[in-house]
């Protein structure tokens, strides 16, 4: 059994389920900060803003993609390559952290694997010159084809 | 924009292969914690360690044959997003057994992973039974060479 979604519209999905799952665990930073009285200065908060505004972002843009809007994949590119530099900051931080504990660090450096390997199947799949020209192609009405035809 | 022409399939196959790699240096983590102490081996690090690279094993090998444009792998690779959505399901339901009911905030979080995972699998799987996506493959619709054959008649 084959289905005929557009692959922007699978990738669509996954990036939605993403969302949810970065304004969940939002929720777990907000509830946490709530039960710690002097948190306003804590880096808890950075994070809990950083994760919502994330995922709207992603929600927004994921709405753009399955409406077919052009601006939903540069936008989209644009979040991939943040993410990358973001996380190479934070594992570079990481990796000081953890310079004498070399189990945690091993297991830091595959998730990284695993999270930057998302990420430039993410960029590889959205710039795909056949994901486009599907993609650019839904977006133009069908009605031309028939007068072009009519004109031979 | 920026555009290359590798086919979807392949793309997939590319991301299969890094999560493999990356199931296997969580093993190699898992190794030297197995042989951190010089008097005892410790059991349960050894046994991630295999299931682990059992894992990876299993992801590797469609991977390459996605690679290549072999039609198998993408029935294996789906049969093992089935397993995995019911294993899935399975350590969910025993998870949420074993959290507290006041537990709120952990019980989100749970449900949370368990919707980010799941969803991974059924992408996966609605990838790899995509009509677009299987036009990769060579006999699928994707080879266009026949075109101009067709056209000179």
């Amino acid at each position: 059994m084959r289905n005929r979604l557009l692959p922007t519209h699978i990738f669509a999905i996954l990036m939605m389920a993403v969302s949810i799952f970065l304004l969940i665990t939002a929720r777990g930073l907000h509830q946490a900060l709530a039960q710690n009285e002097d948190s306003s200065t804590s880096p808890i908060v950075a994070f809990r803003n950083a994760f919502t505004l994330v995922a709207i972002t992603l929600i927004v843009l994921c709405i753009g993609l399955i409406a077919l809007k052009k601006w939903a994949i540069p936008g989209f590119l644009v979040m991939l390559c943040l993410g990358g530099i973001t996380l190479a900051w934070g594992i570079y931080w990481l990796a000081g952290e953890l310079k004498n504990e070399p189990t945690p660090l091993k297991i830091v450096v595959g998730f990284s694997v695993l999270i930057y390997t998302l990420l430039i199947s993410g960029i590889l799949f959205l710039t795909n010159a056949q994901v486009l020209a599907l993609f650019h192609r839904k977006e133009k009405p069908k009605e031309e084809m028939p007068d072009i035809l009519d004109q031979f | 924009m920026f555009r290359h022409r590798l086919n979807l399939i392949q793309i997939f196959g590319i991301m299969t292969l890094g999560i493999a790699l990356s199931l296997l240096l969580v093993a190699w983590a898992l190794n030297g914690e197995a042989y951190r102490s010089e008097d005892r081996i410790d059991r349960d690090s050894l046994w991630g360690r295999n299931g682990f690279i059992i894992i990876s094993l299993l992801l590797a090998v469609p991977a390459v044959g996605l690679l290549i444009r072999k039609k198998w792998a993408v029935t294996f690779l789906i049969v093992l997003f089935w397993v995995a959505i019911f294993g899935c399901i399975g350590l969910f339901v025993l998870a949420f057994f074993n959290t507290s009911r006041t537990d709120v905030e952990g019980i989100a979080l749970l449900a949370g992973f368990f919707i980010l995972i799941l969803a991974f699998f059924l992408a996966g799987i609605l990838y790899l039974n995509n009509a677009w996506v299987l036009e990769s493959f060579p006999g699928n619709g994707g080879e266009k060479e026949g075109l101009a054959d067709v056209l000179d008649q």
